[in-house]
């Protein structure tokens, strides 16, 4: 695990080598805070290096494991939403009001459909096929993914 | 608590959201109808980048950074198809307004087409008025010779002294001085297009008169004819000998060759019979050729080619220079001495004697040039003859073209006087004023295009003539200025006729701007007059309602002494005592009849209490619904005296509006005509400047044998035409700005007058609610008046342990205070909204504006500096935050009228009160206020990013977490969704697209006998609307 220490900046994490536990936080709460080694109320130029580090981690990790399937269909059926919108910008067709709105239907079906997936149930599965116990704090990002790619 | 910066307090979109800016936007605010092209364009502009970011995008690889830009773009997209929606909705309304434009057009177009059909018979009927004035005349001319002949008549029958005599010579100088006068207007009038036929007896007349001073008389012309032909058969005989290179080689063969012998003969013939003689014969021959139209041009063209031939063989004889006095001395100094005196010199000037003693040394030389000089002449005289006859001919149809023109000229030119005093006669309707200025236009422009068809055709004439002048080699000096004075006419009259015409359309538009200006005023005067009838009857119902009531109020006195004076006569007459009061308190009749029972009055006087106190009942309950029909009545009209208000405002916005639109229009032709002309006027006199120099430089080259003195004066040419030239452009480049700031002055002004109605109607819509508001709180009074009364009167009851309704009164009179804070409440919150709105519209016209000049001034967006459509909106939408933050502010001090409010820390300038919760924010509904930690959690972040932020772990991070965490079984069932999802996806766009190509028909049958379809295809809707006329249904008889 990487710890980075930068003048007058507190500690924090940026890369995949940070707990998952880290990880599951920032995702259940949307507070950057958590990627603090330790954690105290941010003030805005600390945010701004958080989300910066956010950011590092989260490509590390796509560049890793990727996007999910389902991510992947969900955005390109928004761009597709987006691009009826602005064909009907420039035509002025009103039949395409039909299509939006059923494009718009289905992004509602397919994100809710994303919500069946729980953190819990993957710690879980993956102690159960590997017959160990996770330790959140000491497992790093990378390894639970891994774990869990295995699993898949 | 946590107290957020100004723009977070109301937003934009709940106004959109809440359909009150919406409406407002589309359907009321005309003005901002205006920007839709404006809107419409920055949206496509947008749309069409948008569109490259999507199609250039992939998901696979992108990075968070992307996606990030991706969600933004979704956004804006989102917002762009909101705004989009929008500015459909706006073109609908406007293709209905388009509609009922075209058909006031199409009604117009007709009613044009029938005053010009009126105005080419009025035409018509002035041509024919001019054969019936020479008809007139000629009648005129009869009655006066009849009366002279009857005068001879009676002077030879010895009648001179008579009074019969006397009275016919009265009329007849009557009748002769009145054809004399016609006969002068109508010479006048020939003289006027150019007509001289009248002249040809005049001609006539003075060649008879030169011949008999002369001597001589007619019956020569035959004589002097055959001479003619002898002179030109001659010309050619001797072209033909010319052309055969058959010239005389001696002296005495060229004094008696064929050139020579048709001089001779020539001479002969005017030496036998006198050059009077000649001349008055030419006169008589030239007057009875012109009396057929062929005949003029015949003769006109003969004497043209006459003329022509001697030019061009004077030309060729030019060519010997001085070589040919040698030949023929005698000739060219007999010439002149012919023309000083003919009759001492004919004989010496067509001998043959002299030049038959020519010197033979030179002849030699003298006939060797002869030999090439008049090669080809006889082509070039058919050449000559032939343009001269197409000349007379272009001259002559001219001037019968001409005539036409200058009577429509004539016609209009009185036509136009007479309806230009109509327009301006202010006693008369705009209508008529208006339609006089239309047709004063109309006329004043063919009149105008009749002026340049004249000066036209004296152009074509003028090249003509330069181009007959070049081929006879003659010195085209004079034909040259001629083609330049007629092209400069040329250019006047265009000039005059945009003028004229500029000037008739401004005529127009004065009268129409009175004319609104009018309308304005008289819609206002109405308005008022509307009001103060409004107010009156106002005055007159709340009189009304006010006499009811105290006729109400006499009833129940009335009532209640009579009932007490009939119980008072019970208690006398019984002896008893009664109290009235009492009585009339109980509601239960078994009770009542009980106690009344208890007094022992006897049958009969009980009866006639209990009847009392019945009555009384019955009346009380009479009076009191007597009171809640009032009280409905004011309620009623309190709200029919908005709606008036409301309508009568309406009205006001919508003239105001329509004066606008033309004043925009009317300024923006005007200025842009102004220009047009401008620029033309600019033009030709650059063209004549550089036409002028040239000329100035042949002159120079024909002019000015040294060559350096020429080559100096060239450049001093080239130098002046420079500068002028940079004058004329300098000239233009300051009309051009004078034109466009009167275009920015007009722009400024009608961008105040658009504020000037905006405010006004803001202004009108704020006093509207301010009315109603004070409407309502009366109205609301009165409800909690009357309840409060109500009350008493059932605390009474309830007091005396009576049945009464206190509960359900008091439960009335809470609602209604609570209805009069509520609407209290309701009246603030409109005021605040209609401020934002104006705000918010100032600011988004200044920035759209703003946009529209940036777009005009960098089409490209060069350098990305281009303001963008969501930029305006934001910068109104932020003006719109700082007004909402101020009136929150200043709301904040009536926090009585506020529930549900809560208190913040003072800050800045805004200190209430003294404790620390003595700032109040209202919220809208669904708005959030953070709590003090959570709002210290995110200081220093504006709201937009606190909820990007949300909405970016939502949208991006959180979806896929969870699809991460997918178990294998989820996961496969997922993609196995996924696949089914992009299938149907295929089909549902498979599907689409043929729905979207197949035809759809929609029939609306709402209204027996008229119904619409509408079908739509590839996106085109074509909508029909149908009306059937059926019998009436209305039943006659029984």
């Amino acid at each position: 695990m990487k710890k980075s220490k930068k003048l007058s900046i507190p500690e924090h994490y940026d890369s995949l080598d940070a707990p998952i536990f880290v990880w599951n936080k920032v995702h259940e709460t949307s507070d950057l805070s958590w990627l603090l080694v330790s954690r105290q109320p941010i003030v805005k130029p600390v945010r701004d290096i958080l989300e910066k580090a956010w950011e590092k981690i989260y490509d590390e990790y796509l560049k890793e494991f990727g996007f999910s399937d389902q991510f992947l269909v969900i955005k390109e059926k928004e761009i597709e939403v987006a691009q009826l919108k602005l064909e009907y910008i420039l035509t002025g067709n009103r039949t395409l009001l039909t299509w939006i709105a059923i494009g718009e239907d289905e992004l509602t079906a397919m994100k809710g459909d994303v919500g069946r997936g729980d953190f819990m149930q993957s710690q879980i599965a993956i102690e159960n096929k590997f017959k160990f116990q996770i330790n959140e704090m000491t497992t790093s990002i990378r390894k639970f993914y891994s774990y869990l790619k295995q699993l898949k | 608590m946590y107290k957020k910066a100004d723009s977070d307090i109301l937003k934009h979109d709940n106004l959109v959201e809440e359909g009150i800016f919406r409406d407002f936007f589309l359907e009321e605010a005309k003005e901002v109808v205006a920007f839709l092209p404006v809107m419409q364009t920055a949206l496509e502009k947008t749309a069409k980048s948008f569109q490259g970011f999507y199609s250039d995008f992939r998901v696979d690889n992108a990075t968070i950074a992307d996606l990030k830009k991706l969600d933004e773009y979704i956004k804006q997209t989102n917002e762009l198809a909101l705004v989009s929606e929008k500015i459909n909705k706006a073109k609908i309304q406007t293709e209905k307004e388009y509609e009922n434009l075209r058909k006031a057009k199409a009604q117009a177009d007709k009613a044009e087409i029938e005053t010009s059909k009126k105005k080419s018979d009025g035409i018509k009927k002035e041509k024919d008025a001019y054969g019936q004035l020479s008809a007139e005349l000629a009648k005129l001319k009869r009655e006066a010779k009849n009366l002279g002949s009857e005068l001879i008549a009676l002077d030879k029958a010895g009648k001179k002294n008579t009074s019969e005599y006397k009275a016919l010579a009265a009329q007849y100088i009557v009748a002769k001085n009145s054809a004399a006068a016609l006969d002068k207007q109508v010479k006048s009038l020939d003289s006027s297009v150019g007509d001289n036929q009248r002249k040809v007896g005049d001609y006539k007349q003075s060649i008879k008169d030169a011949a008999r001073e002369l001597g001589l008389f007619g019956g020569t012309s035959g004589r002097v004819l055959s001479i003619l032909q002898l002179w030109i058969q001659s010309l050619k005989t001797s072209r033909a000998a010319t052309e055969e290179n058959t010239v005389a080689t001696t002296a005495a063969e060229a004094a008696t060759s064929k050139w020579g012998r048709a001089f001779s003969t020539v001479g002969k013939a005017v030496k036998s019979i006198g050059l009077g003689v000649l001349i008055a014969i030419l006169g008589s021959i030239a007057a009875s050729f012109k009396t057929t139209e062929k005949g003029i041009v015949q003769f006109e063209a003969v004497m043209n080619s006459i003329g022509s031939v001697i030019k061009v063989f004077i030309g060729r004889l030019g060519q010997f220079g001085s070589g040919v006095l040698q030949i023929i001395p005698a000739l060219f100094k007999d010439i002149s001495n012919a023309v000083k005196n003919a009759t001492n010199d004919i004989k010496e000037f067509f001998g043959a004697t002299e030049q038959a003693d020519l010197p033979t040394n030179n002849f030699a030389e003298a006939a060797k040039k002869m030999t090439t000089a008049f090669d080809g002449m006889g082509k070039a005289i058919e050449e000559v003859i032939g343009l001269e006859k197409e000349l007379v001919t272009l001259r002559r149809q001219n001037r019968k073209d001409n005539l036409e023109d200058i009577a429509i000229i004539r016609v209009y030119a009185s036509e136009v006087e007479k309806l230009n005093q109509i327009a301006d006669d202010q006693t008369l309707s705009f209508s008529k004023r208006e339609a006089a200025a239309g047709k004063a236009l109309e006329f004043l422009k063919k009149s105008a295009d009749a002026e340049v068809r004249i000066k036209e055709r004296a152009v074509k004439v003028a090249e003509k003539d330069l181009e007959v002048r070049k081929l006879q080699s003659e010195d085209t000096l004079e034909a040259q200025e001629h083609l330049a004075e007629a092209l400069d006419q040329l250019d006047d009259a265009q000039t005059k006729r945009d003028l004229k015409y500029l000037q008739g359309e401004q005529r127009s538009r004065t009268i129409l701007i009175k004319k609104m200006q009018n309308e304005i005023q008289l819609l206002e005067q109405t308005f008022d007059k509307e009001k103060e009838l409004r107010d009156k009857e106002i005055a007159d119902q709340e009189k009304s309602f006010a006499q009811r009531e105290h006729l109400s109020d006499e009833l129940n006195a009335l009532s209640k002494e009579k009932y007490e004076n009939e119980v008072s006569k019970i208690s006398e007459a019984s002896g008893k005592i009664i109290d009235a009061n009492e009585l009339m308190q109980i509601s239960d009749e078994e009770l009542l009849a009980a106690k009344i029972k208890s007094f022992e009055l006897g049958d009969k006087a009980e009866d006639f209490l209990l009847k009392s106190i019945t009555n009384r009942k019955a009346e009380i309950k009479g009076i009191i619904d007597q009171n809640k029909t009032i009280n409905k009545d004011i309620n009623a009209d309190l709200k029919k005296q908005q709606d008036v208000r409301h309508q009568l405002s309406n009205e006001q916005l919508r003239t105001a509006e329509i004066n606008l639109n033309h004043e925009l229009k009317l300024a923006e032709k005007n200025l842009a005509k102004q220009k047009e002309i401008l620029k033309k006027q600019s033009e030709n006199k650059k063209q004549k400047l550089i036409e002028d120099a040239a000329f100035e430089k042949k002159k120079v080259d024909d002019e000015i044998a040294s060559a350096e003195l020429k080559a100096k004066k060239k450049i001093l040419i080239e130098e002046k035409l420079k500068n002028d030239l940079l004058q004329n452009a300098n000239d233009l480049a300051d009309g051009l700005s004078a034109v466009d700031k009167k275009q920015a002055e007009a722009d400024q002004k009608a961008a105040e007058l658009r504020k000037k109605i905006f405010d006004d109607v803001t202004e009108g819509i704020q006093q509207g609610l301010q009315q109603r508001s004070d409407l309502q709180q009366e109205a609301d009074q009165r409800d909690i008046d009357f309840h409060t009364r109500m009350m008493e009167i059932q605390a009474q009851q309830a007091a005396a342990g009576r049945d009464n309704v206190l509960a359900e009164e008091q439960a009335a009179a809470t609602q209604a205070e609570e209805k009069k804070i509520q609407d209290q409440k309701r009246a603030l919150e409109e005021q605040k909204t209609i401020t934002i709105i104006k705000t918010f519209l100032d600011t988004f016209n200044a920035a759209m504006e703003k946009m529209a000049a940036q777009q005009k001034a960098n089409p490209t967006n060069e350098g990305g500096t281009n303001l963008t459509f969501f930029q305006a909106i934001g910068e109104a939408a932020a003006a719109t935050g700082a007004v909402s933050a101020a009136i929150a502010k200043l709301f904040s001090g009536t926090g009585s009228y506020y529930e549900g409010t809560d208190s913040l820390s003072s800050t800045g300038n805004i200190q209430i009160g003294t404790g620390k919760d003595n700032l109040l924010i209202r919220a809208h509904e669904g708005e959030r206020i953070f709590g003090v930690e959570d709002s210290a959690k995110v200081e220093g972040r504006t709201n937009k990013e606190i909820i990007n932020n949300a909405l970016m772990f939502e949208n991006l991070y959180v979806p896929q977490f969870k699809a991460s965490h997918t178990t294998t079984t989820q996961a496969i069932e997922q993609k196995h969704d996924a696949l089914m999802t992009a299938a149907v996806t295929k089909e549902i766009r498979e599907l689409r697209n043929e729905i979207a190509n197949k035809p759809v028909i929609d029939v609306s049958l709402d209204k027996l006998g008229e119904w619409t379809r509408t079908i739509q295809r590839n996106g085109l809707k074509t909508i029909i609307h149908h009306k059937n006329t059926r019998s009436s249904m209305r039943r006659h008889g029984g």
